[in-house]
């Protein structure tokens, strides 16, 4: 009997009850190692389920603007957590089919947004959105570097979690 | 007659255009290619801005074109898209940091708000009922004046980025060159085609080839890896695909390996991006080289290959292909001078045996190459079964331990240690222990691997830091005891930029005396220590933290070590105690004590688990000693009662 609550007691971790599926527009497909899904073994996820999984503001500047601009959006961990997703990375890919890995390690050690809206205003295609992966530049010199600000790819609409 | 004349000088007009198009485009992706190189080499930011637009842009024609043609895969969404894509990489060029410099030299804001005006124009058009086709063809043509402009603009972002290095100034040249002789060659080939057109008034019918074998060309460039010419990602799965569906058919086997090249990061740190670029085209080639023609061979990210291995009659066939492959790399490669050294893992697996599915073919490849990095690298692994399910229960352990912390199912022991001089009680070595989760233990030999190769070890070590601190700090106080505490630290912590930072904020915020902390790192770690690895290890020296090397006598026991580090203590590895009635191994365990203590090192022997083995320890001169004989390790709650009881030695 012991055993047999040790077995479900563990699974419950990873087959964690699917979400529910989406009920606007999808803006962000993610995929690979999953614990929580809704469309087939990916998470397709609208506005409203984003925010299910948390929001938050980032106030930083940015190599491609002027001052300090307020995002706001997903923080990128809330995501994981939200998806219960594993891995050791994320493959990111934009509508331009631009595409970037970024480590799982990074978004653990800093907190990066997903970020809809900019100075109060929903950002659209033609403002880098719906979804602009931000790092909090202004808290971190360390991150003024090629590799990051390749890695805060727009227009983002796809997300692939996988072991390296 | 005349109708039909008209309607053929209609089709070489719009031939020609075509022609003309199709040229500008292909000579433009070469270009923006060799421009790409460049902008890796170059180090200039604004080059990127101008690149992305000078791409969009051209995408964005090419969709309009393709409309205009009644493509059927372009419809108003697309060219909606395509609109908001170039439109977003406006503001990157006239606003912020990057394409400052730019903007000193060129009047990117007024080409901006043109381009804006452009791109409104055409929305508004889009946007409108019915399809105005003058109108559209404004727009185009409105939109197609801007190609030259922002070319002109690449090439200044280019020219200002390579200023003062006249490698790249030849390179430019290079370039000039092969656009002017391939708008030559475009304008001749044309000339002579239109004239074709004409004298036999036949059907365009060779223009439908022309169309062909450019589109042939596009498609190579799609599918193929621009570093090695190997398939890409996107071809390699098309034959994935292609070979199972064959197999079935035929009733064969497929082999399928994924192959890492071992520490690659490390070789481009050491020796730059070049030579890992280098290295990477001649390892491709030594690869290719060992497999048949009907083979694919395919690089499918970073360091990463493929390859697919048709008719395979059994397991052994594939283990023969892995085993060539990793011959392969018995040689050194000479790249630049420089003789290097570089091995593969990799995993292999089999169908129909191992899996039916793509699916599972991938992740049985990745599993198999899991383990074979796990063996310890430069080696395959054949998929089995039992590898599945070890896997599973990683990745499950994985996920899991990332909420173990916050769950309380994490805790910590801490075993005593004795000074063996007046056998007073030392300090206390703390030892992670998963063991709070309802019905589940999880060893510490299993579960800080997986820890480590997620990165979770991170904040897990720092909550085993700031928490024993708290603890200790508790106890030894009513007791008014000056106790050590030990912490283990894996090479991965060590190895992040910030540790020393990050740990010394939790041991000042709980106002911890950094003099009574003792870190003990495995010799293991430093096997591979890079730059980081030893400034923080420096770093936590120099606050006054005691640094101890852990299990000495077992593994890679490296002299060299010993002189290199700020060290403090070194520990007789646990084995060695273990094995004392042995006469070799208490000649190994003098010999290390004493030349620990020559080298000015406390020595400390671990695993004493009988009173025979403590009195031999203690015989050949161990300062201290920490063992089941004196003390197993104990929760936090036990810890008054073993102080009050055992400030000195229980024997």
């Amino acid at each position: 009997m012991l055993a047999v609550t040790a077995v479900a007691g563990m699974s419950s971790g990873t087959e964690a009850s699917d979400l529910e599926p989406p009920g606007a527009e999808v803006i962000l497909t993610a995929k690979g190692l999953l614990g929580r899904t809704n469309v087939g073994d990916e998470a397709r996820l609208d506005r409203q389920l984003l925010e299910s999984f948390g929001k938050a503001t980032l106030t930083t500047w940015t190599p491609w603007t002027e001052g300090e601009v307020e995002f706001e959006g997903l923080p990128l961990r809330s995501l994981v957590t939200g998806l219960q997703a594993g891995g050791t990375a994320m493959l990111l890919r934009a509508l331009n089919d631009y595409h970037v890995v970024i480590p799982m390690s990074e978004a653990r050690d800093y907190d990066l947004l997903i970020a809809w809206r900019a100075d109060g205003v929903d950002l659209t295609r033609r403002d880098r959105g719906p979804l602009w992966v931000i790092y909090p530049w202004s808290s971190y010199p360390e991150l003024d570097k090629r590799i990051i600000s390749q890695r805060s790819i727009w227009q983002l609409n796809e997300l692939e979690f996988y072991e390296e | 007659m005349r109708s039909k004349r008209r309607d053929l000088s209609i089709g070489i007009l719009i031939s020609s255009i075509f022609v003309i198009f199709v040229s500008i485009i292909f000579t433009n992706f070469e270009r923006l290619r060799l421009g790409q190189a460049a902008f890796l080499r170059s180090g200039s930011e604004s080059l990127w801005a101008t690149h992305e637009i000078e791409v969009e842009l051209l995408r964005l024609l090419q969709a309009m074109h393709r409309f205009k043609a009644r493509d059927p895969d372009v419809d108003l969404e697309t060219l909606r898209l395509r609109l908001d894509i170039l439109w977003s990489r406006i503001p990157p060029l006239v606003e912020g940091r990057d394409a400052a410099p730019l903007r000193e030299i060129s009047d990117v804001e007024d080409l901006g708000a043109r381009l804006t005006a452009a791109l409104q124009r055409m929305s508004d058009l889009l946007d409108e009922p019915g399809f105005d086709a003058d109108a559209y063809a404004r727009v185009l043509a409105g939109i197609e004046a801007f190609a030259a402009p922002i070319h002109d603009l690449s090439l200044t972002a280019l020219h200002q980025s390579g200023q003062g290095h006249s490698e790249l100034h030849q390179h430019m040249d290079d370039i000039y060159s092969a656009i002017m002789m391939a708008a030559g060659g475009l304008g001749l080939s044309m000339l002579a085609l239109v004239t074709l057109l004409i004298i036999q008034l036949g059907r365009s019918q060779k223009l439908l080839d022309l169309k062909e074998r450019a589109n042939a060309r596009i498609e190579h460039l799609a599918h193929h890896d621009v570093l090695t010419g190997l398939p890409n990602r996107r071809l390699f799965n098309d034959r994935l695909a292609q070979a199972l569906v064959a197999a079935r058919r035929r009733s064969s086997g497929v082999g399928l390996h994924f192959i890492d090249v071992d520490n690659f990061k490390a070789i481009n740190d050491t020796f730059g991006h070049m030579a890992g670029d280098e290295v990477l085209q001649q390892a491709a080639r030594r690869m290719a080289a060992t497999m048949r023609e009907v083979d694919t061979l395919a690089r499918i990210a970073g360091d990463e290959f493929a390859a697919i291995q048709i008719d395979v009659a059994a397991a052994d066939g594939v283990v023969e292909l892995s085993e060539r492959l990793i011959k392969a790399f018995a040689q050194p490669f000479t790249v630049a001078g420089h003789d290097l050294q570089a091995s593969v893992s990799i995993g292999s697996t089999l169908f129909p045996d191992d899996g039916n599915t793509t699916e599972r073919l991938l992740s049985n490849a990745d599993v198999a190459l899991h383990r074979a990095k796990l063996n310890g690298r430069r080696q395959g692994a054949l998929f089995d079964e039992v590898m599945m399910e070890k896997e599973k229960r990683r990745r499950r352990l994985g996920v899991r331990l990332e909420q173990a912390r916050d769950q309380g199912e994490l805790s910590i022991r801490y075993q005593p240690k004795f000074s063996t001089a007046d056998g007073r009680l030392m300090g206390f070595e703390a030892l992670i222990r998963w063991d709070r989760a309802p019905h589940f233990e999880v060893s510490p030999a299993e579960f800080i691997p997986i820890a480590e190769s997620n990165g979770s070890i991170v904040p897990i070590g720092d909550w085993v830091l700031s928490t024993a601190c708290r603890d200790l700090a508790g106890s030894t106080a009513r007791h008014h005891l000056d106790l050590s505490l030990a912490i283990n630290l894996s090479p991965v912590q060590i190895q992040k930029d910030d540790c020393f930072r990050r740990f010394l904020k939790i041991v000042e915020a709980l106002a911890f005396d950094p003099h009574r902390l003792e870190f003990e790192i495995t010799e293991t770690s430093l096997f591979n220590a890079d730059t980081s690895t030893l400034a923080n290890l420096r770093d936590l020296h120099e606050v006054g933290a005691r640094i101890c090397l852990d299990d000495f006598g077992t593994g890679y026991s490296s002299l060299s070590h010993l002189q290199a580090l700020p060290l403090n203590a070194m520990k007789l590895d646990r084995s060695l105690v273990a094995r004392l009635d042995d006469h070799r191994t208490q000649c190994i365990c003098e010999g290390i004590t004493a030349l620990g203590h020559r080298l000015g090192l406390e020595v400390v022997g671990e695993g004493a688990e009988t009173e025979w083995q403590y009195n031999e320890l203690v015989r050949m001169g161990c300062d201290q000693v920490q063992g089941y004989y004196l003390g197993r390790p104990m929760p936090i709650e036990e810890l008054d009662g073993f102080m009050s009881r055992f400030a000195r030695v229980p024997v």
